[in-house]
């Protein structure tokens, strides 16, 4: 468990912590819909 | 009238849920015998508050749940010792990161070139649009 958390960087942990708070930490998967949304998102930063 | 301490734990919450979805193709007593618990009822206790579920027992009910082991074992710890006494562990321990978890990060470092970008404000918003918040 420890090591899982060593290889996430500080960005990718505070995605991950914002992530827990807006699912209300019920662990969803990302969904194709999701994740066409997320590249949409990434391309135009 | 019977104590349920853990009744309102997310973690009692929980397992009621996988139990009623998993139930059209296992019932609770193979539950029970797959996490390996002698006493069948033990998934009764667990499910309505009466009892806990011990740390040690996260991986065979886990499996048994065919859940994610690292998010039963966060709702444990939570269930066990208290959520700040669960997120002072985390701190020292580190988070145990779930397999869906790991799937939103390995998409965002697809999606991001791999650029480990930061969380911003407008990716904020972006994100909650995605979960219709």
């Amino acid at each position: 468990m420890k090591e899982q958390q060593d290889i996430l960087t500080e960005n990718e942990r505070a995605w991950l912590r914002f992530l827990r708070d807006i699912t209300e930490g019920k662990d969803p998967g990302p969904t194709l819909r999701q994740v066409q949304l997320l590249r949409r998102i990434c391309k135009r930063q | 009238m019977t104590k349920r301490p853990y009744e309102n734990s997310r973690l009692a919450k929980y397992i009621e849920r996988r139990v009623l979805e998993l139930k059209p193709v296992k019932s609770q007593f193979q539950i029970a015998r797959d996490a390996g618990f002698p006493n069948p009822n033990m998934v009764t206790m667990i499910k309505n508050g009466t009892s806990k579920l011990a740390l040690d027992r996260v991986p065979s009910m886990a499996n048994a749940l065919e859940c994610d082991p690292a998010f039963l074992m966060r709702l444990s710890m939570e269930q066990a010792f208290g959520s700040i006494a669960a997120k002072a562990m985390i701190e020292i321990f580190g988070q145990p990161v779930t397999k869906n978890e790991q799937g939103w990060m390995q998409e965002i470092r697809e999606a991001s070139d791999h650029t480990d970008p930061r969380i911003t404000n407008r990716s904020r918003a972006a994100i909650r649009a995605i979960f219709g918040k």
